[in-house]
């Protein structure tokens, strides 16, 4: 096996044009545990992202966040800017894994794996995120909810690599996310949501909702969205049932469907209580 | 005596293994490679019960220095993994390496090659051509379908118990209460997976470094398969990463050692995790039908049970499970009748065979479960109900088997009741999304084998050294209970030497006195013991050379060191002061745990979590509090994951539902409870200065305590372990 450790972004697209089959490796927690089990095998060349500065860092440019794809969960987690201004992507990154995990886990690898289990898709999805992605073909900025498309599919090119995230940020926003899972620490999900509102005078303007686990990474929920435009961030048992009713629409007739639909209320009750509690310290709910 | 008269027993002395161990710095038998010798992939079924019809490994033995041995070249001669001694006929119906696959990780044949890399990716080249056959899962039918995986016609393997009057009892009592509990199948997890090296020495000798728990058991199980007497087999106990049962029985040495002796070059055979999840030994999963006369004051006047164990594949040690748990029925309640029958069967699952508390866990879930739903039912107190029914001091057990020894399950309960403030706890939280709950359960649990159809010994040598050092020279097997350093602390004790300057051996076949191996929770009370005796042995000789030399007074005023003793009495007396002790135990009192739990329930995502727990133990007395207080954190954590997360279980096709951790969950460090224990000193004849064991009786009440609280919680009458979040859910709906 070859393994390319390019330095520069130029590099990279150079070896990405020259190689014939590879895989990107960013942390490596989903590549070397599936050691080539996944289908198609183990391919002859590796191109390890890690040596990339460009692929990094986490800034405020022209009234978006930027997120480099190689960040880590750990450095997510851990960044006050983010946990502020993104609180539902601080808290998707520190619920993934273990410690271990987390230190290697990056955001990109996360979106790129896009396990239907994932638990930053969803947030990066609520927060209206855009992928900016690279390839020998020129760039493209695509719409982080478009790109997870089945379990463990990416709607992103095989020479492609995502750079960074960008996540606007609206005025009088609040996010939230939670998990359920076997566990309270690693742990796969079961379950997950993440849910954005902006509030405009004690009123929900805006909502957008996603789970996890039903089938793709983020499924977008437009009647929870609903609930919660109409009726605000007391909707617990409207917005559950509407949770209900996308599971049942995502996945009918598995035999773990109404397990997810009783874990969807408790997460609807939970993510709620985080949106009220945050709302109320920006002053957007009376 | 108290524990403040002792120098070194009922200390916190630190064990030897433990700075090594908490770096990763201890070496295991995969981190001690064997000079040539040939690395071993076992080639496992992918099918859960099917006739290999054709294994081509053309490809493989292209494959640079590879060899492949399959089924047919396997010897024919079938043992039983579960065997530990000549002549237990435990019905024998494995093979090295087999053409019928009846489980998937069924062996089939084991590919060589010089490195690992080059075994596995030969592995991956040999096709195997398969003719399916239904797979056997669902337990109700495993009899009558025992044909499509075993020509033996044996359909099940039944045992049963009986004493008293039952039928009687049944027909006068003023309550009859019935209820079925299953228990799952339960992965060991022990952090090392499972591994062999096999060397043939010359001689005719071959020599087998496994990490295991009844070297003797392995010599024979060799012996099953090659020609060799039971002399040429020399089984070293390798250091060891964990076991919980799961290296009780054989499963890879007698395969180990064949191919070793066969190709004439050493054979080293190391599992992944997956293999060792699907391809070794599980916790017998059980069905347990569990009736009770009492009478209109709640006392037991019998008990009936109907107990289906699955033994997985083949028989294995099955059936002693089964039996095991028949056996403790009548040592925790004073029960004037008992009617046990049981049955074990075989699926075409991964095999079943010993796992900590070896049925004590399967069966006491049972009791205490369907003890405390039965109160519900009737109206009884279910303390009210111990009280009435457990057992007294000095009890003898009604079906014949050992008396119980200084049995103080009632001054557990009593005490556990207070510290736990069980009064204040014991009504549940009634209403809204999280649910509280607590429950208690009492159990038992064996210490040896006296008094069983199983004999029961030990033997030791001792040697004193001229620096005032000491070797034990015994056939312990250190399973990471630090066994070992609580002999150094007996002998210590004894001699009066430090217990860092006593080094204990660990097991040697062709070297140590017999021992029938670390199994059956004898490790303290039998081989405790039998370190005592020999350094009092030891001791008596010493004293009795030293008077020859007019030294006795010295080393009794402490003038002359015993080092210096030694050394005298070697040069003067030309002997070492060196014995031989066997222990032959007339004893096998019960050990007795009460724990109690307080449990958090989410009624939405049938998420419990354990908040509050409090183990009581009559332990007799401990060797060292920080050893059983680790046996009972363990315990613990093992029986939470019987409780409420672990599960290995197989669909109607035969396919694990787990083949790794990802989807096979233990309880983690976030997840435990702090974890209260309380020790019942009270001393125990038979036992090293009154010590009794601890480690398997620690996780064997867990699982009810826990299941009680959930069920009290939540008013619901869950029975089918574990208590999954899915199965909590189901339950409210």
């Amino acid at each position: 096996m070859t393994i390319l450790i390019p330095a520069a972004l130029d590099e990279l697209a150079a070896m990405m044009k020259e190689t014939p089959a590879f895989s990107l490796l960013a942390g490596g927690t989903d590549y070397m545990v599936a050691d080539g089990r996944r289908s198609g095998g183990v391919r002859p060349a590796v191109i390890d992202l890690s040596g990339l500065a460009e692929l990094r860092g986490l800034k405020l440019v022209g009234g978006e966040m930027v997120v480099g794809a190689m960040e880590t969960m750990s450095t997510l987690a851990a960044d006050d800017e983010l946990r502020r201004r993104a609180a539902c992507l601080s808290e998707a990154a520190s619920k993934v894994g273990s410690w271990q995990i987390r230190n290697r886990a990056t955001l990109g690898g996360n979106l790129a794996n896009s396990s239907p289990a994932a638990d930053t898709p969803p947030a990066l999805a609520a927060l209206k995120a855009e992928a900016r992605l690279l390839s020998p073909r020129g760039e493209r900025r695509v719409p982080v909810e478009n790109i997870p498309v089945g379990p463990n599919r990416a709607a992103i090119e095989g020479d492609e690599v995502i750079v960074s995230f960008h996540i606007p940020l609206p005025a009088g926003r609040v996010t939230a996310f939670s998990k359920i899972g076997s566990r309270s620490q690693v742990s796969i999900a079961r379950l997950n949501l993440a849910v954005s509102v902006i509030m405009d005078q004690g009123q929900a303007v805006e909502a957008r909702v996603f789970m996890g686990t039903l089938g793709r990474a983020a499924l977008r929920c437009p009647e929870a969205e609903a609930v919660l435009r109409a009726q605000g961030l007391e909707a617990e048992a409207p917005l559950a049932a509407a949770l209900a009713e996308a599971a049942a629409g995502a996945i009918p007739g598995r035999s773990t469907l109404s397990y997810k639909q009783s874990a969807a209320g408790a997460l609807a009750q939970d993510v709620l209580a985080l949106l009220r509690e945050r709302a109320k310290a920006d002053g957007g709910l009376k | 005596m108290s524990v403040n008269d002792f120098r070194y027993v009922g200390k916190n002395v630190l064990r030897p293994d433990g700075p090594d161990k908490v770096r990763g710095r201890y070496g295991y038998l995969a981190d001690d490679p064997c000079f040539g010798a040939l690395e071993g992939a076992v080639l496992f079924s992918s099918r859960p019960n099917a006739v290999v019809k054709s294994l081509n490994a053309a490809r493989a033995l292209e494959m640079p220095g590879v060899q492949v041995l399959t089924f047919k070249d396997a010897p024919e001669g079938k043992y039983n993994s579960g065997e530990w001694f000549p002549g237990q006929n435990d019905h024998a119906d494995e093979r090295v390496l087999t053409g019928h696959a009846r489980h998937i990780g069924d062996r089939l044949a084991l590919v060589l090659a010089e490195d690992r890399g080059t075994a596995l990716a030969a592995r991956e080249l040999i096709e195997v051509e398969y003719e399916d056959r239904p797979a056997v899962v669902d337990l109700s039918e495993a009899e009558e379908k025992s044909g499509l995986l075993h020509e033996d016609g044996c359909g099940a393997f039944a045992g049963r118990l009986e004493y008293g009057e039952v039928d009687a009892a049944f027909a006068a009592a003023a309550i009859v209460a019935e209820d079925v509990v299953t228990t799952q199948k339960i992965h060991h997890a022990a952090m090392e997976p499972h591994a062999v090296l096999a060397v043939p020495r010359p001689e005719g000798l071959v020599e087998i470094h496994t990490p295991c728990q009844i070297m003797f058991g392995v010599q024979h199980a060799v012996a099953q398969v090659l020609p060799l007497p039971l002399s040429k087999i020399k089984v070293l106990k390798a250091r060891m990463g964990g076991t919980f049962g799961g290296k009780q029985e054989v499963v890879l040495e007698p395969l180990c050692a064949w191919a070793a002796w066969k190709l004439k070059r050493p054979v080293f055979i190391c599992l992944d995790r997956e293999e060792t999840m699907l391809a070794t030994r599980t916790r017998a999963a059980t069905i347990s039908r569990v009736r009770s006369a009492l009478d209109a004051e709640g006392r037991l006047l019998a008990r009936h049970f109907e107990v289906v164990a699955d033994a997985g594949a083949y028989l294995s040690g099955t059936k002693k499970v089964m039996m095991a748990m028949g056996k403790k029925a009548s040592r925790l309640y004073r029960l004037p009748a008992l009617r046990y029958e049981g049955r074990a069967v075989r699926t075409s699952t991964t095999p079943a065979g010993a796992c900590r508390g070896y049925g004590s866990p399967q069966v006491h879930a049972a009791t205490e479960i369907h003890t405390d739903l039965l109160c519900r039912r009737y109206g009884l107190d279910p303390v009210e109900f111990r009280r009435k029914n457990l057992v007294e001091p000095l009890d003898r057990d009604p079906s014949g088997a050992s008396d119980l020894g200084n049995a103080r399950v009632r001054e557990c309960l009593e005490l556990g009741l207070q510290a736990f403030d069980w009064k204040a706890r014991q009504a549940p939280s009634a209403s809204g999304r999280f649910r509280r709950g607590a429950g208690f359960a009492c159990c038992t649990h064996g210490n040896g084998y006296y008094g069983t159809i199983y004999h029961d010994m030990a033997g030791m040598s001792l040697r004193l050294l001229e620096d005032g050092s000491a070797i034990l020279r015994s056939g312990a097997h250190e399973l990471g209970n630090a066994a070992l350093a609580a002999l150094a602390q007996i002998v210590g004790e004894v001699i009066g030497f430090d217990p860092a300057r006593v080094t204990v051996l660990e097991g040697d076949t062709l070297f140590n006195g017999y021992d029938i191996g670390c199994q059956a929770s004898r490790g303290i009370f039998v081989m405790g013991e039998c370190a005592r005796l020999c350094a009092e042995k030891a001791r008596a000789y010493l004293l009795a050379e030293a008077e020859k030399l007019g030294l006795k007074s010295g080393l009794q005023d402490g003038s002359l060191s015993t080092g210096e003793a030694v050394r005298l009495i070697e040069m003067k007396n030309s002997t070492a002061v060196e014995v031989f002790f066997q222990h032959r135990p007339q004893l096998n009192p019960a050990s007795y745990g009460v724990h109690f739990a307080e449990v958090k329930v989410d009624t939405l995502t049938g998420l419990v979590r354990v908040e509050k727990y409090l183990a009581v133990h009559d332990v007799g007395l401990a060797i060292n509090p920080s050893f059983v207080k680790g046996q009972i954190y363990g315990g613990v954590q093992m029986g939470l994951g019987l409780a409420l997360t672990e599960e290995l279980a197989f669909d109607a096709q035969g396919r694990p539902s787990a083949r790794n951790f990802d989807k096979y969950h233990l309880v983690n460090a976030p997840d435990m409870p702090e974890v209260e224990v309380i020790l019942v000193e009270r001393g125990e004849e038979g036992g090293p200065f009154g010590a009794k064991s601890i480690g398997e009786v620690a996780t064997v009440p867990v699982a009810p305590a826990v299941v009680n609280a959930v069920n009290r919680a939540l008013a619901t009458e869950l029975t089918d372990l574990p208590l999954t979040p899915a199965r909590i859910v189901r339950a409210l709906n």
